[in-house]
């Protein structure tokens, strides 16, 4: 420490710390009391003491400017040698000396004797611009002293001198010591500052801005800069950057080991350069790019677990000259705190990071989920089946348009609802607490009014089972299956008709064959009975042709035609022959074109919707009446009208009567036996010639079936 | 023999009617109907000793004029046997529910239906013979 001040005094100038008011006051006090001269001038001349009040002479002399400037003291014509000099006005000065810090100064003390010489003085006044008879009277009062004294008492002034400027040196190192320590504590704050900073903000930017900004104060530094190595390419890159270049200075990038920065991040080292223009290190790329001139510089490393990530460096004292030892100390403790700050924010945001990629996945999730949720949701509310989900507590969670359709009674929402606000069916609620209660598939048939049809749903209600095992709520869905029982029903319907169809004929066959058998019986009643088994055959026959012919039909194979030219008068005829017997109660009447046409038809098809045709106006005219037949040709086609006078068709029937085991649900029709099946094949079969049927109809006023075929005319 | 015992047949079918009435009428006197209205008729006017009704007929069908036959106190001690095609056992126990005596399937055998016809003749007789015998006592 104590070489450290030595160091520092020899590189200071000791005129400048030599405290002149403190020894100008000691001099003014020998004038005054003593009337002794006091005059010091330094070898350098810096120092050159005023004289001050120490005779009237004096005063009047440096009254005036040009006065004054006659008293100063030119050390350099000083004889160095001689004991006395004359300093002005012919007044002699005892010359002492002394040193301080390698520095002579000049200790003039008088006066010893005075020239009495009038020109002198005249000449001298005449100089300063004062009165003559002023002067000379103060001249004459000039008090001197006799040489020994002088001596003795320049002895006691040197001491003095010492003495002064001695406690000048101990004044400055106190006030140097005093300003280290100001320094040492402002830069302590400045760490305490940071490390604030660093502890109290996340933002790094931020923190390295504040840091560089409170090191360039400390520092009295221009700029200065943070560089971070990039270890992919082996590069450092501007972090951070102040000063007046700012901008330019963070697109740059420097090679590992290139410039100061560049060493200090491959060394590891801190590096003061005191002048970086003569330093092999320097860079210059980075000062002609940026235009700005690097003199001094301080750079340390950035360091993060003893690995080295970048550096602090600073640059240009404000003042000039060189940055000091101590303050690459300062810079290190900043850039251990700087190096926390990036770690920390590194690590903040890491966790960041890691925070917003869990955000994303549960946001990816939660997307995901409403996606799920939605496709359910969707599926839900395009089911044809109704659906409602309840939770434990019969609280409506979920229900679908068409479970609203069914159950909806106003506009409002049935959402959150209580089931039973909802649904008055007992069953129905019984059904959801059971399940709740017994945590059970149960499954049901219920049956309720919609418009005016009552409709048959087939009803699973399930439990939503939590992860602790109870019943979280209950899902029900219904599907209504009443078309499904009405085809069902149709269907044994249909096989019971069919049964029926079936042994009606079967009946009088086995009948009358068993008759022929057992009995003698006569010839007349043979023929009658082989007759009717012959008949009863026939329409076993066709009976058992149009269910072939159903079964082919929806098997998809289809019925194929064999197409011969047919006289549609004769086959008329035929087939009106064969009715015509049939009934007691009904009369076949027959009405043909006067002139027949040949049509290419399959002849036994035609036979077929003819005998469907007439089977069932007998049938479905239980109490008799006209069936009459008519036939017509247009340009087109040959057209057919078969009517009876019968039940008639309801006009909700009529559409659906061609469909295949179509009934008409009345309890009459119910009565007469049919099978559902022969109106679909006269279709079928009319269609297969390119032609239709129609019905005309009225309930209890008859029917009347109207079919046409193309006349397609035989090629000759 | 006292006179032949009348059976009053009804079937919409004219050709089961026929076959009923040819394979009755050598041993009974058959009265025919097509329906079952008609059959009730012909029954009140002719006070048979056997109704047979085909159950499936317009306008009434057998069920019905099973039940109206038994209702009817002129009428309900007359056996009546059910015909149909329909041979499902929920049909037979209609038929029993209707009152009917016994139960013929279609197509039927004509030795097997006069057996039965007898069959129920001789119940007819043994009970007739039970209530004299027991107004004897």
């Amino acid at each position: 420490m104590a070489e450290e001040k030595l160091s520092k005094l020899t590189t200071i100038d000791s005129s400048k710390l030599f405290n002149i008011r403190v020894w100008e006051g000691i001099q003014y006090k020998f004038a005054k009391d003593l009337g002794i001269a006091i005059k010091v001038v330094s070898e350098d001349g810096k120092i050159n003491t005023h004289e001050s009040n120490f005779s009237d002479f004096f005063r009047v002399l440096t009254s005036t400017e040009p006065g004054r400037k006659l008293t100063e003291v030119d050390v350099s014509k000083i004889d160095r040698e001689a004991r006395f000099a004359t300093l002005y006005a012919g007044c002699e000065y005892y010359i002492a000396s002394t040193y301080f810090y390698g520095k002579k100064f000049f200790i003039f003390v008088g006066i010893k004797a005075k020239r009495e010489d009038t020109q002198m003085l005249k000449s001298l006044a005449a100089a300063a611009g004062v009165q003559y008879d002023d002067l000379y009277d103060a001249y004459i009062n000039l008090q001197t002293f006799p040489e020994e004294k002088l001596i003795n008492i320049a002895d006691l002034i040197v001491d003095l001198f010492n003495i002064v400027i001695e406690l000048s040196v101990q004044e400055y190192i106190t006030q140097m010591a005093n300003r280290e320590k100001e320094e040492e504590i402002q830069k302590m704050s400045a760490l305490m500052e940071a490390s604030i900073i660093i502890n109290s903000t996340r933002n790094l930017e931020q923190l390295l801005r504040i840091i560089m900004q409170s090191a360039e104060k400390v520092m009295l530094a221009e700029a200065s800069s943070i560089y971070l190595i990039d270890n992919e390419r082996n590069e450092l890159y501007f972090e951070m950057a102040t000063g007046p270049k700012e901008e330019e200075v963070k697109q740059m990038r420097l090679k590992m080991g290139e410039g100061i920065a560049g060493w200090v991040a491959y060394t590891g080292e801190s590096l003061l350069v005191p002048d970086a223009s003569k330093d092999p290190r320097f860079a210059r790329r980075v000062d002609e790019k940026t235009k700005f001139i690097t003199r001094s510089v301080i750079c340390v490393p950035l360091k993060v677990r003893n690995q080295t990530i970048g550096v602090v460096q600073v640059l240009n004292k404000i003042s000039g000259g060189s940055f000091s030892k101590h303050e690459i100390k300062f810079l290190e403790a900043l850039a251990s705190q700087a190096a926390i700050a990036i770690e920390n924010a590194n690590l903040y945001e890491h966790l960041e990071e890691r925070a917003e990629q869990l955000n994303k996945n549960l946001k990816e999730a939660m997307v995901n989920l409403s996606i799920e949720k939605k496709r359910v949701e969707s599926t839900v509310q395009s089911m044809e089946d109704a659906v409602i989900a309840v939770d434990k507590d019969k609280k409506i969670v979920m229900i679908n348009r068409v479970a609203e359709r069914i159950f909806k009674s106003g506009a409002e929402s049935y959402l959150g609802r209580q089931l039973e606000t909802v649904i008055q069916m007992q069953e129905i609620i019984l059904n959801f607490a059971m399940v709740l209660d017994q945590k059970n598939i149960s499954k049901t048939e219920v049956k309720f009014q919609m418009g005016n049809k009552e409709h048959i749903f087939a009803a699973v209600f399930a439990p939503i089972i939590d992860e602790d095992n109870s019943a979280a709520g209950c899902v029900s869905v219904f599907r209504d299956i009443t078309e499904i029982k009405e085809l069902d029903k149709m269907k044994s319907e249909f096989l019971n008709m069919v049964s029926h169809e079936l042994r009606t004929p079967l009946t009088p066959i086995q009948a009358y064959s068993e008759l022929m058998l057992v009995r003698d019986v006569d010839t007349p009643k043979v023929k009658k009975y082989a007759n009717i088994i012959n008949k009863e055959t026939q329409r076993l026959g066709s009976l058992i042709g149009d269910l072939l012919d159903l079964s082919r039909i929806e098997s998809g194979k289809g019925l194929s035609l064999t197409l011969e030219p047919v006289d549609f008068n004769e086959l008329l005829t035929v087939v009106h022959e064969t009715f015509r017997s049939s009934s007691v109660k009904h009369k076949i009447i027959l009405t043909l074109p006067e002139k027949s046409e040949i049509i290419m038809v399959d002849r036994n098809k035609i036979i077929q919707v003819m005998s469907n045709l007439l089977s069932n106006a007998v049938k479905y005219s239980p109490d008799g009446g006209e069936i009459t037949i008519k036939c017509w040709f247009d340009e087109k086609n040959v057209n057919v009208s078969v009517r009876d006078q019968g039940l008639g068709v309801a006009p909700e029937d009529l559409e659906r009567i061609f469909e295949k085991f179509y009934r008409v649900e009345s309890e009459k029709v119910k009565k007469i036996g049919g099978t559902g099946i022969g109106l679909p094949i006269v279709k079928y079969i009319l269609e297969l010639h390119n032609g239709g049927v129609a019905l005309k109809s009225e309930l209890n006023k008859g029917s009347e079936f109207i079919f046409y075929i193309p006349k397609v005319k035989p090629q000759v | 023999m006292s006179e032949r015992k009348k059976v009053v047949v009804a079937d919409d079918e004219p050709f089961i009617l026929a076959a009923l009435q040819d394979t009755l009428s050598e041993a009974y006197s058959v009265h025919t109907a097509s329906n079952g209205a008609e059959a009730i008729k012909v029954a009140q006017k002719v006070m048979p000793d056997l109704i047979i009704l085909d159950v499936m007929m317009p306008e009434m069908d057998g069920l019905e004029a099973c039940r109206n036959i038994k209702r009817d106190k002129l009428t309900s001690g007359i056996p009546v046997i059910l015909l149909t095609a329909k041979g499902q056992i929920t049909d037979i126990e209609k038929g029993f529910k209707s009152g009917a005596d016994a139960y013929v399937v279609k197509p039927f055998s004509p030795a097997r239906l006069i057996e039965k016809v007898e069959e129920i003749f001789e119940k007819v007789e043994m009970r007739k013979k039970i209530i004299e015998d027991k107004k004897k006592i």
